[in-house]
Parts: C-alpha cells; structure tokens; sequence
C-alpha cells in the first residue's frame, strides 16, 4: 500500500506539501479501516465478566432466592392461606383468587427460572468442570428446593430441558409425577453423594451465607427435602411414604440451629422482601383475620413476633380490604430472615407421619417437640402456653392438631399451602368475594411469558386455577 | 471494495496533470443584487473539459486557457448561470444576478455537500435559521415543531430542561433509537437522553426520577444558520448506518469576508419568556377527604377523597385527640383551621369556619421565566474568518425549584492559507443543566401527591410562600407533613425542596477541516470532529421522602466521546457540453465511548447532609460501551443539461457491534430527478415555472445493539416488581449472576429499504410551490431482543426477527396569495401521513414490550402500528360491545367485566399531522401564526385513572348518579369463560366510591378506559415582530444594521379532548416508548418579548 501511495504522490507535484499531507491522510484513514480499527474484541463489554468463580455466584444465588421466595412467590399463598391479608391495590384482588397469569409473570422468570435456578444449574455444570462436588452438592440442594417450590405451585413444569439457552429456547414440561419420582430424588442422592465427597477443589466457605460452608448442615437439608417430598405424596402414594420420610428426618435437622434459612442485612440493599413491602407499599398488604384471631384466641405468645402489636393486633378478613395489623418484626425487620425448611416442619411431618402409621406416642410427642422447638425459634419460653398447646398425649394428638400447629409453626412458608392442599387443613373458610365459586385457588395460573413463548409444550388443556396439581390428588 | 477504491483514488490523481496553458483571463464576480464580490464561482472554459477554476474571497480569478476558447461559463448555486464571449479581451468582469429559485434552493445534503434542489432525487425540507430565532425554545428541536413535513416533535413535559423526542416519517427500528442523527457542520453529535437511578433498573428508571434532558438541548440556536431534514434513505444513504432514521444537518453562522466599514457584524439578541401552565387535568372541589361518606383525615392515612360533601362540614379544634395534636397547643396539626367535622356535631363552635376546598394546584404552578442572552461577532478579510458567540439561557419553570440553564461559547474561523488550501475549525463549549423535580410513578413525584391531595387538605398550611416556609410541609420535629400523615405521598413542597436532582453538563464539540482544491474539477475535503462531555449529575431525598424514607443520595457520572473523521474526494467534469459528471469517494471513521459511573448511598445517618459517606449502605456500578465504525462511500452523480440528474451511491461499513463474519456490509441507492419543464413545449409555460419527477430507491443498514453477540455475568441484583429489590456486594459479599439476555454471536444488519416518488411543482413564477412525496419503507432483520420463556434460563435474546413497513405520503405548499412592495402574506402547509405497521417480530412472538407499566404498557404489536398501547380492558362479546356483569350476587353487577387478557388499547401514532403557517408583513411590521394540527393516536392517561380512584377527579363530583352501561348482559363462568346470551343490557348501576375505587378507577381497573384520544389543534406559535426601518438607522444610528422587536407566543391556544394535561407529554421523554402520562409535568404556554440587534 505504501509503495502504491508513493507512486500516487510521485505522479503529481511532489513540490506541493498539501498534496502530500493529503496523500498520507488517505493512507492513514485507508490502513484505520483494516481489521485493526475494527477490531471484534471492542465488542467485549469491559464492565462485566463472561465468566465467574463459583465462590461469586453461590452468594447471589441464596440471596435472590431468599428474596424471591420470602416475597413475590409466597404473597399469593399466603394470602390464601389467611395469614396476610390483601389490603388494597393488587394484593387485594390476590385475595379474591383474582391472581392473573401477569402476575405471576415476575416469579417465574426473574425471580425463579432464568434467576437463581439458572445460576444454580451453571454452579452444578461448572463444578463438574472443576471438579468440586461440594459446590455441586450445595447447587443440587438449592435446586431441589426451587425446583419443589415451582412444581408444588405450577405442577407439570420445565427441568430436564430447562436453562439451556439456545440449546431449548423452548424447553419441554416434565410432569409432576416424574419431578417426584425420579428428578427430586436423583438430585438429592447426588447431593448427598457430593457433599460427603472426599476431595473438591473449591468448596463453599464464607461465600455461603446460609450454612458458612458447613456442610455436614447442607447434608441435613437435602436430607430435610427428601422428608418434605416424601410426605408431599400422601394423597398419591398413601403409607408408604410415612416411612421414607421418617427415614430421611433422622438424618434432617436436629435443632433450629439447623435451619435451611436466608438471613437479610441491615443496609437497604440487603433488607427482608416483607420488609421492604411493608416499608414501599405499606397498607397493601396486612394480617389475615383468621391467623390473628387464632394467635389472640389461644394467647399465643408469638403474636407479637408474626404481628405488628402497635395499635392493637387486628386481622383484615380474607379478599375483604381495609386496614389491619401490620407484620411482626420477626419477620418485616430489615433484617428478618426467610426460612426454607426448618426443624419445626420436620418435627410435624415426623408427627404427621407417625400418626399416619398410627405410632401415636411418636406423634404426640413429635407434636409437642415442634410446637416447643417453635416457640424456642423465637427465644420464648411460656409453661402455660406449652401446657395447653403442647402437651398432647397418644390419646389426644389428631392430624387436625398437628397441621395446625404446622401452620402456626412455620408461618408464611409456602409449605403450608402445600399441607392445606393435600389435608385441607387447617379448615379455611374461602373469601366471600372470591371469583372462584367459594373455592381456593389450588395452584398458580401458568406465568403469560411462558403461554405466549413456550405455548407449544405447557400442558393442554392448560389447567384453571381450581384444577389440582397431581399430588394433591383430591 | 478496497482495490476498487484505490484505483480510483489513482486516476483522480492521475487527472490532476492535465493542466497547460496559453493565455490567462482575470477578472472580478460580483453580485448584481448588491454589488459584493462572490467568492466560489466556478468559471470554466466551455467547450473544453478540464479548464477552470474558481473566484477566490474578493471574487477574482484567474484561469489559462487554450486559445481555442471562446466562452467562459460562469456558475454558482443560486444564481443564474452566465456564459460569456471572450473574444480578445484579457479580463472579464461580471456581474451575476439571483436565480428566480432563490436561496434556500441550494440545500445541504448528506456529508454537508451543497446541491440545488432541482437536482435531487429526492425529498429535502430546507428551515432558514431566521425561523428558529425567535421562537426562543430552549430545547431547538421543540422550534421545529409544525415546520417540516413528516417530522413529528414530541416535548416530553414542561419541566424545564426535559427532553424532546424527534422522529421522520415514522420507527424504522425496534429496540434501537429512533431519532434522526443530527450533524453539526459535517460533525454526527450525541443527542441521547441519558437517564440516572440505579443502571440494574434499566429503563424501569424512566417511569420514576425526573425529566432528562436530550443532548440536543444543549445546541445554540442563535448559532444556526439553516437547518436541512434529510428524510428518506437516498438522502441519507451517504451517512451509513447511523443515519437510518433520518438526518438533521445543521449549519452554523460564519463570518463573513468583507472588506471596509462592514468587515465585521455584532449581533445581540436578549428575549425575555414567561411560563404559564398550559392544561391540568380538573379536579372536583365537592367532596372531602374520607371514605364512605365519612370524614377521614390526613392523621389517619387515608388517601381517598371519597368524604362528605364539603359544604356539611365545618373546622374545629375541639375534641382533638393526642394522634391530632402532638404538640399539645390545642391546634389540629395538619390544619391550622382545624379538623373537619359535621355541621351539627357539638363540637362545631361559634367560632366554627365552613370547610373549603383549597385550590392546591391553581396555587401550586407559578409563572416561569426563561431569559435568554446571546452575542456573536463575526467578520475576516479576504484569507480568513471568524464567527464568535456567547449565549446564555436562564430559566425557571413553572414548578417551584425547577431551573435550567445553559452557557454555550462558540468560536469557529477559516484560513485560506494558499489559493488552493483552506483550513477552518470550530470549538463550541455548552455548560448546561439545573435543578429537576421528581416525576411519575414515585412516591416523591410532584404531580402524584398533587392532584392525589383531597380538596380539604392544604398543601401550603395556608401560609402565603410555602416553597420558601418549611413549616407548610414539616412538622417541628422534621416530620413531613403531608395529607396521608407524614408521608407516604410527598407533599409537593416538600418535594421541591427536600428532593433535588441537579444536573451539570461540560461538554465540547469541536470540528477542523481541511479543503484543498488543487485544479477547479477536484477538491478533497478532510474532516475531524468530536463531541465530548461530561455529565455529573446528584440527586438526594431527604429523610422522610416516601421514595427512600431512609433518604439517599446518589451520584451519577456520564462521560461521552464521539470522534468522527470524514476524508471526501469529489471530482466534477463536463463529459459534454449536456453531461455532467459529479464523482464523489470517502472515508468515515466513527468511534463512540460511553462511560457511567453511578454510586448510590442509601439510609442517611446525619439529616440534610448529602454525601455518600453518610450513607450506611452503598451500592455502586460502572458501565462502558464501545463501537467502532470503518466506512468507505462513493457517489456518481450525472445529469443531462438541467433535465435529468441521476444519482448513485454506495457505502461498505464495518462495524464492531457485529460478528466478524457479519461486520462487513454494503448499500446502495439510485435517485433520479426529471425537470420535465426544461423539455421543449414545456419550457416557456407562464403556469408552471418549474416542473420535477423524481424517484429514488435505497438501502441502509443498520448494525447491532453493541455487546450484544457474548453472555456476560452482572452484579447480583433482584427485584420482583414490588419492591426495590436487593443488590450486590450484599453483607459486604460481592456476588454475580448470569445476565438475562442471551447474547446471539450470528447476527446481521438490519437493512432498511426505501422507496420514494416525488414530485416539485411551482407555478406563477415560484407563487405557488408544492411539494409532495409518497415513500414506501420496509425494514428487515431488525434486530430485538426476542422475549423467551423464562424456563429456558434467559428472558431474551437478540435476534434480527423483526419487519416493520412506513408509507406515508408529505406535502409542502407555499403560496404568497398577496405581494406588494409594503404588502405581503406567505402560507406554508406542511401536511404529512405515515402509516406503520409492525409486520412481523420473532417466530411465536406477537408482541415486545417498548416501556411502561403492567396493564398499560407501550408495545410493538405485529399487524400493528409500532407503539401500540396494550393492557387491560373490559370483555366484550363477538361483536365487541362491552359485556354487562348480570350475575346478581357479583358486587359489580350491572357493570362491565375487566377482562384478564391483555389486549391492544389503540395506536399512539397520529393518522396525519399537518403545521399551517400564516406570514403576514406590512412595511416593518411582521405578523406570523402557526396552527399545528394532530389528528389521531391515543396516549394513556394514567394520571386520571389513580384520581378517579381516589375520587380526586372532576368527573367524581357525579358520584351516586345511576348509569345504565350499553352493552349486553352476560358473566364469565367459573372456568373464566364468556356466557352471554346477546340481551341489550338494562341493569342500572350506580357509580360511587365502589365502581372507582374498583373497576372504574385506576387501582384495581383496566387500564383501557383510561387510554384517550390525543388529538389537538394548538396555536403553537404567533409572532408579532417589528424591524426598524434602514432609512431610520442610517439617519439617526448609523452604528446600528438592524433592529428587530418581537413578541413571540407559543401554545397560547389548545383545543384537544384529551382530559389530562397537555397531550403532547410523555413520561418516558425521548425514547420508544411514547403516549405515556402518568403524573407527568404539564406542559406550558409561553409570553416572549424579544429584541435583536445588529451593529
């Protein structure tokens, strides 16, 4: 080219430096327009990384699940459930069953699927890669847990297909039946195959802000999610799952220590979803009716940690709107955490179990231990309490009873959506301004993103929110 | 495309040779009009390719020819072409007199290159900077406004310093900008609308914060000398990529080179303007604070207004309780008067007021004022000029606090350093910004506390200056004090002071070219522009605001760096004496480098100190983004005579924001222009003085979003819609997460295709001209992100998916009805028609989001027009009438059911929009008028829908009347589906605080009852300006050249049924999302007095 350039400038008046200054720019602006100017590497965007150690996404997977599932996915259940109550605005027509596939748009994709599961599903691939189980473990465990909360709200829903990307933009549905019987239970025996494994590269240390890398406690949890599966197929699978899960509990938490729970933080980034409800939409959302009557009516000491007490503690009645009580500190601090699983709900299912297996002595004083271990959560000790509530015998203890004290005890967990749907327990009276025939909605309405972009595979004829999920088979 | 470049580049330099020489004739160009010299004639020898030259400053020149010549051929833009015989003579003077196609028939088009209009191949609308300058916009787009056929201007609000949005005919691109590039002296510079608040927010930010400006904003419009739209793919097609939506080239002053007494020019022009709010939705003034009926005031945190009738109640201070009055001096805290009791309740005293309904907006606005100041000097000899000017412009809104200004300096100069060689440059300085107020859907927005405030709540705590008394909106303790208690809405006054948001913007643009002009045929042309600032912007909320109750401060850093050189070899040759040849090939480098850096501190420790390190939380993020663009461009220009011209061009652009194996790309365009009066029985027709056919065909590319080909992790950020979310580092962890889009390493251009007929009449000796243009646009590959199923682990992708057609038809008509030497009238019409539709978008994707909100968003909608609004609605049978809930035991019996589904609510595109303008001048004395018409598009009034609700609005001063809704009665069964038996309703129904704090309302309703027509008709600009007279000067001042005095009016008149505030709004300001108003700031109408003065 230079050569080419020369010659050009030598044909004309080598004299006239004009020419020459021109001469060059177009040798300079020519050569500028090779590949090197447009070099693809500029199109690497400098301010975010393509790739990431596992230590930098197992903290943001635990935090958004925590905020995702202590908030958006759990409002609509608890609100059917009567624990909160919809004030005003959009919690309200919630309230009513009036729950659009909109609305559930926000959970699925940003709070759930291509949120934390996704990044849970990149942990699981890339410490396969680096050969860390003890990182794949902790993702499995993750995974099971969100893949539960999903199927257990949907039914039928993407996994085996899931998270791949270009590889399935639109991933086929698994169902249910096949989620339970064959993915959750392979996912947790992976788990706690990785998490006992004797070498791994990386393993979770303060990155991890559930268990701090203690894995021994991650091992109770999948051994937790194998019991809180197991008693999820009651009406499908009848006695025999009573033994799996008392199987599984002896290896499952121990004490509330133990709990599979997110702690959020002071700072205004780091605050409890409830919190920030309370705190951007106050007057929304309330306490339910029913709940709060409950708690004063039995002199429960831990109405003041569910209920805000300031002013009195009032419940708004199911889909009727108005005003009420606030929710507890416990719970709507800015730092309050959100339980996933806890000892207290081991303890219940042990109860529900044993007396499935008609062990009543088992039962009760599984029933006890869980009303007292929920006591201890909150450091209250009442004797009076725990003698009227927590003091039943072989004689006295009934299902009723110990899915109600469930109910109280882990208190604005999705799992007590579940228990309501397969024992109907505790007896709710729907809301009287229900668009649903006096009924309770029995699931979420598949979110719009996935009927309008994935319409080929969800399930037809696509189930109304009245239609059951298969476990909750009657 | 390289090696075919080089060899041209070889002959054109291979042709400079030709040059010998036997006699030299000199001689002087001057104008007829005034005598002046004209500098640039082309004088050629005719009959003989290749002789020529071209007057230099004074208008001399000097050429050799061969003895063989017998004419020379004088010629310049604008003025009539002389061809002159030489015979014996050594020198030739001449004088050259103005074609009847006057100025303002040489237009600029692409890469600055001037061309007169008969020569075009297509649409060009040319605007004088004499039409911009007095109309004294801060925003210059906004002057623009009504003037250019198929250019819609959208001012985004009257908040001082807000965005305008700008677009011709029509969206050509999906997720990409949609504005016009606007080109200052041959420089492309940045017109984005950059938006603060936390970046892992997006565009959500855009529906809360506060007015943005455009970068636009920051033009000088006293420096414009023309402005010139080129609208369609030929005219652009020269620009490449970024251009695809059109072009605004813009001109600016020079100094002129003459000699003597008039070897320079002051010009001073100062204008004051006055702000009036234009439109405010009407509130009604009946009813208290309450609910059902009954009183329930501010202590208690109720926000409706669904109280008693004001006229029941009456103020006392008796009976208070505790919660009423904290400082126990038996006053009512919220209400010095009182609270509001029934007129019989034995509280009532003797000293008992009647409740009134304040007028909290009618006190709220105040007129704003806008002064505007601006200088410039311009002058040179005959090797040089220069032109230098200061501006300043100072403005106040209409809303307390709100202020804008801007400080531009400008110096730009040119040297002809040798006869042959000119070297000129520009540098341009503009510091701009102010104080902004919070907008929109925020808890501390201006309009949201506003006209939520129930007609018996004070705002200003009855004093008489409450922006300036903190007792009108805080409690001694530092409380706010606000109708729902201590916040939760902010009072507006609060708002205005305890809220700020300050912008300061340092920016440079800066140009220098080079022109050398070695032999008459041949001039190379180099240019090397860029476009610099800095944005710094801080925004604090007090402790207390309802946004952020904790209070929080951020700042946020926009640092921008556009470089931009252009290299332009133009050869032009008279093949024959009929055929000419124009031959252009260039060079275009582009790079753009944005940078962000935005630290946000949250839950401020020590009050009314806004600093990060008060802050106990902090979060911050940097953002970048990096293009580059290599282009080489060739045009062919050959006409015959002045009857046909035809016009070819093609660019090959490289891109960095494309895969390798896509960044190469090529387009061309064909254009031709057919005078069909220049053909025999034709030409002397007295009716039509000039007749022109044209059509041009084109091909744009445009490139893709950059970093959009590679998946990236982001900072781990979550946040449900609810909330404000959670962000990393979280417990002083550092965190990421996959992003959600999905990058795609295959895609391609976008390729833009026009078409365009036109033609160009003129009768009665140019009397009457009409213009009109019919083009057809189809645009392919557009790229978007592509919405996913979210199971597939990404939310969207990018993909080139989408189609997207523009027609429209523009017509311009000028006519003088009346012209006498004290006497004339001038109409310009400006008509223009664009009908868009959104063909298709991805496989299984009929429809994207553009912004906005859950149940009323702003979408493309395929077999739609891009922008559709879409969101709830009410069900309607078959036949689409509304279906009457006729279940018995539903509580909404006898009313419309809102339907689950979301759905299409109408088109925020207008169907035509036309800008009429009436000149009238009478010896000094001028007098224009320009009604701007939109008939057409909807815009979703969102702000009525909430005050509906909270029975602030006028239209529930009805509440209680019985209405029988038209429609057919049915219901949805338990399963969600219609039954409906086609029966005509007759259910009565009484719409009161149920029906609107329900379905009828804007909590709880659909959002399509509240989507309205935004047509208007508005008087958009009179002026009425008076020039002294030169007689008058030059007896009595002769230092002064001109004097011009004007009062100058904008929107002084609006009729539109659009029920909020002035429809042309927009809460997204300048971006695709258009036709949303929801707590936007009104818009103004303004009184300016002006007066320009040249020495």
């Amino acid at each position: 080219m230079l050569i080419i350039m020369n010659k050009l400038l030598k044909i004309n008046d080598m004299k006239n430096k004009f020419k020459k200054i021109f001469g060059l720019m177009v040798l300079i602006l020519f050569i500028s327009s090779c590949n090197k100017w447009i070099d693809t590497d500029i199109n690497k965007d400098p301010g975010r990384p393509t790739d990431v150690s596992l230590n930098l996404i197992l903290p943001t997977v635990e935090a958004g699940l925590g905020y995702c599932v202590g908030g958006d996915l759990k409002y609509d259940c608890t609100l059917w459930m009567q624990q909160l109550s919809g004030a005003a605005n959009q919690p309200l027509a919630a309230d009513r069953y009036n729950v659009s596939q909109g609305d559930v748009d926000n959970m699925w994709k940003w709070g759930m699927y291509a949120g934390p599961m996704k990044d849970m599903y990149e942990m699981m691939k890339k410490a396969d890669v680096e050969k860390s189980p003890h990182y794949k473990g902790v993702a499995e465990v993750l995974m099971a847990l969100s893949l539960g909360y999903v199927t257990d709200l949907w039914g039928d829903v993407p996994y085996s297909d899931a998270f791949q990307g270009n590889g399935a933009l639109a991933p086929k549905y698994d169902l249910q039946q096949n989620i339970y019987e064959v993915t959750l239970p392979a996912l947790l025996n992976s788990a706690i195959s990785n998490l006992q494994a004797g070498s791994s590269i990386f393993s979770p240390g303060t990155d991890d802000f559930i268990y701090g890398g203690d894995l021994t406690k991650w091992l109770k949890a999948a051994y937790a999610l194998k019991a809180r599966y197991a008693i999820h197929l009651t009406e499908q699978k009848g006695a025999s799952v009573y033994d799996s899960a008392l199987t599984a509990i002896t290896n499952a938490f121990t004490a509330n220590g133990d709990d599979l729970q997110f702690n959020f933080g002071a700072n205004s980034n780091e605050n409890n979803p409830l919190f920030q409800f309370s705190d951007q939409r106050p007057g929304d959302m309330v306490m339910g009716k029913y709940l709060v009557d409950t708690l004063i009516g039995l002199s429960d000491p831990r109405l003041p940690y569910y209920v805000d007490t300031t002013g009195g503690a009032t419940g708004l009645a199911a889909g009727e709107g108005g005003t009420a009580s606030a929710f507890g500190p416990f719970y709507a601090s800015p730092g309050s955490p959100v339980i996933f699983a806890s000892y207290v709900e081991m303890l219940f299912i042990k109860a529900e179990a044993a007396f499935g297996k008609n062990d009543k002595p088992t039962a009760a004083t599984a029933y006890n231990d869980g009303v007292k271990a929920s006591l201890a959560k909150y450091g209250i000790t009442d004797a009076a309490y725990i003698a009227a509530n927590a003091s039943e015998t072989a004689g006295s203890i009934s299902l009723a009873k110990i899915m109600f004290q469930k109910y109280l005890g882990c208190f604005l967990q999705i799992e007590i959506y579940n228990d309501w749907r397969r024992t109907d327990l505790p007896v709710l009276t729907p809301a009287t301004k229900g668009v649903l025939g006096g009924q309770i909605a029995r699931r979420y309405p598949y979110p719009t993103s996935e009927r309008i972009y994935n319409g080929k595979n969800i399930p037809k004829p696509t189930p109304v929110p009245t239609d059951h999920v298969w476990w909750d088979k009657n | 495309m390289r090696k075919f470049t080089l060899m041209v580049v070889i002959l054109l330099f291979i042709g400079l040779q030709g040059v010998f020489a036997q006699r030299t004739i000199t001689g002087t160009v001057t104008s007829a009009d005034d005598g002046t010299a004209i500098p640039g004639v082309t004088v050629v020898a005719v009959g003989v390719p290749g002789i020529g030259t071209i007057t230099d400053l004074n208008g001399k020149y000097s050429l050799s020819i061969p003895g063989n010549v017998k004419e020379l051929q004088f010629s310049f833009v604008g003025m009539k072409t002389e061809e002159v015989e030489i015979g014996a003579k050594n020198s030739v003077d001449i004088k050259l007199a103005t074609e009847t196609v006057k100025l303002g028939e040489v237009v600029v088009t692409a890469l600055g290159i001037k061309r007169e209009t008969k020569a075009l191949g297509y649409s060009v609308q040319d605007l004088g900077g004499e039409k911009l300058e007095r109309v004294e916009n801060a925003n210059v787009l906004n002057s623009l406004n009504g003037k250019i056929a198929g250019v819609q201007i959208t001012n985004s609000s009257g908040a001082s310093g807000s965005s305008a949005y700008i677009n011709i005919r029509g969206q050509s691109s999906i997720g990409g900008d949609n504005q016009p590039l606007i080109v200052i002296d041959g420089i492309p510079i940045d017109n984005s609308q950059n938006y603060s608040g936390n970046p892992d927010q997006g565009t959500n930010n855009l529906t809360t914060g506060v007015a943005y400006s455009n970068r636009a904003i920051d033009i000088n419009p006293d420096d414009i000398q023309d402005v010139t739209v080129l609208k369609g793919g030929a005219a652009t097609a020269l620009y490449g990529l970024r251009a695809a939506n059109g072009v605004i080239v813009i001109t600016t002053k020079k100094g002129s080179s003459m000699q003597g007494a008039n070897a320079y020019n002051v010009s001073y022009s100062t204008s004051v303007s006055f702000d009036k709010i234009s439109q405010m939705p009407e509130e009604q003034t009946k009813y208290a604070q309450g609910l059902n009926g009954k009183w329930s005031g501010p202590q208690t945190g109720n926000r409706n207004s669904w109280g008693p009738l004001i006229d029941t109640m009456r103020f006392t201070n008796v009976g208070l309780t505790p919660a009423m009055d904290a400082n126990g001096d038996g006053i009512y805290d919220w209400d010095r008067n009182g609270i509001l009791v029934g007129k019989s309740d034995p509280r009532v005293t003797s000293s008992s007021k009647k409740a009134v309904a304040y007028d909290n907006v009618g006190d709220f606005f105040k007129t704003g004022t806008t002064y505007n100041n601006a200088v410039s000097i311009g002058g040179g000899t005959n090797l040089s000029n220069f032109y230098l000017s200061l501006s300043n412009l100072k403005q106040d809104g209409i809303v307390p606090n709100n202020t804008f200004q801007k400080t531009t300096v400008k110096i730009s100069g040119e040297a002809k350093l040798t006869p042959k060689f000119t070297a000129s440059g520009s540098a341009n300085y503009i510091n701009s910004g102010g104080d902004r107020i919070q907008q929109g859907s925020n808890l501390s927005g201006l309009m949201l506390g506003l006209v939520r405030t129930p007609a018996t709540f004070d705002n200003s705590n009855g004093y008489s200056d409450p922006v300036n008394t903190p007792a009108a909106y805080m409690f001694p303790d530092g409380e706010q004090r606000s109708f729902r208690g201590y916040g939760i809405y902010d009072n507006p006054y609060w708002t205005v002071n305890q809220n700020k948001f300050t912008d300061d913007v340092n920016r440079m643009i800066g140009n220098f070219s080079a022109v050398y002009i070695p032999v008459e045929w041949f001039t190379a042309t180099y240019r090397l522009g860029g476009d610099f600032y800095s944005d710094r912007r801080k925004s604090y909320f007090a402790i207390g605001s309802s946004a952020f109750t904790a209070g929080q401060v951020f700042e946020d850093q926009h640092y921008n760096r556009d470089i931009n050189s252009d290299l332009i070899l133009n050869a032009k040759k008279n093949l024959t004496k009929d055929i000419k040849l124009d031959f252009t090939l260039g060079n275009n480098i582009f790079q753009t480098y944005h940078q962000q850096l935005y630290v946000e501190g949250d839950q401020l420790s020590q009050p009314d100190f806004y600093q990060i390190s008060n802050a106990q939380s902090i979060v911050s993020r940097e953002n970048q983004s990096k293009k580059r663009t290599a282009a080489i461009f060739g045009e062919l220009g050959l006409s015959y005579q002045s009857l046909v011209f035809l016009n070819f061009t093609g660019r090959n652009e490289w891109s960095t924001s494309l895969p390798k194996s896509k960044n190469s790309f090529f387009f061309p365009s064909a254009s031709l222009g057919f005078v069909f009066t220049e053909l025999g029985g034709l030409k002397k027709s007295n009716v039509l003085s000039f007749g022109k056919l044209r059509a041009s065909y084109a091909v744009i590319a445009n490139d893709a979003p950059i970093y959009g080909t590679l998946n990236y992790f982001a900072p781990g950020f979550y946040n449900d819609g609810w909330t404000t979310g959670i962000s990393f580092p979280f417990l002083s962890t550092t965190g990421y997460m996959t992003d959600d889009g999905l990058g795609n390493s295959s895609l391609k251009p976008e390729k833009l295709k026009s078409l365009e007929f036109g033609t160009d009449l003129r009768f009665y000796k140019n009397r009457i001209m009409l213009d009109v243009a019919y083009y057809s646009n189809r645009n392919e590959d557009l790229i978007l992100w592509v919405p996913l199923a979210g199971s597939s682990g990404y939310t969207s992708t990018l993909m080139n998916a989408a189609t997207m057609t523009n027609k429209g038809v523009e017509i311009t008509l000028t006519a003088v009805p009346f012209k006498k030497k004290d006497w004339d009238w001038t109409i310009t019409i400006n008509f223009s028609r664009n009908k868009n539709e959104v063909v298709a978008l991805a496989p299984g994707v009929d429809n994207v989001g553009l912004g906005g909100f859950t149940g009323a968003e702003i979408r493309a909608v395929v077999g739609k027009p891009f922008g559709s609004i879409f969101g709830t609605q009410w069900v309607t049978d078959k036949n689409g009438k509304l279906v009457i809930n006729d279940d018995p035991s539903d509580p909404n019996y006898g009313r419309p059911i809102m339907s689950l589904e979301e759905g299409f609510l109408g088109s925020v595109q207008p169907d035509w929009t036309s800008g009429i303008t009436n000149a009238f001048r009478y010896k000094n004395i001028g007098f224009s008028f320009l009604i701007d018409i939109k008939q057409g598009g909807k815009m979703w009034n969102g702000t009525k829908g909430i005050m509906d609700a909270l029975g602030t609005s006028k239209e529930t001063e009805t509440r209680g009347e019985k209405t029988t809704f038209s429609g057919v009665k049915g219901h949805l069964d338990a399963n969600g589906d219609l039954q409906t038996s086609g029966v005509a309703n007759n259910i009565q129904t009484t719409l009161d605080q149920s029906w609107y704090n329900g379905l009828g309302g804007g909590f709880g309703g659909p959002s399509g009852q509240f989507v309205e027509d935004a047509n208007w008709i508005r008087l958009r600009e009179i002026t009425i300006s008076y020039t002294l007279g030169d007689k008058f000067l030059k007896k009595n001042v002769k230092f002064v050249k001109g004097l011009d005095i004007y009062f100058t009016g904008k929107n002084l008149w609006l009729k539109t049924p659009y029920t909020g505030i002035d429809p042309e709004t927009n809460l997204y300001g300048a971006s695709n999302a258009q036709g949303i108003d929801y707590f936007n700031m009104p818009g103004t109408k303004t009184y300016t007095i002006g007066l320009k003065l040249k020495l």
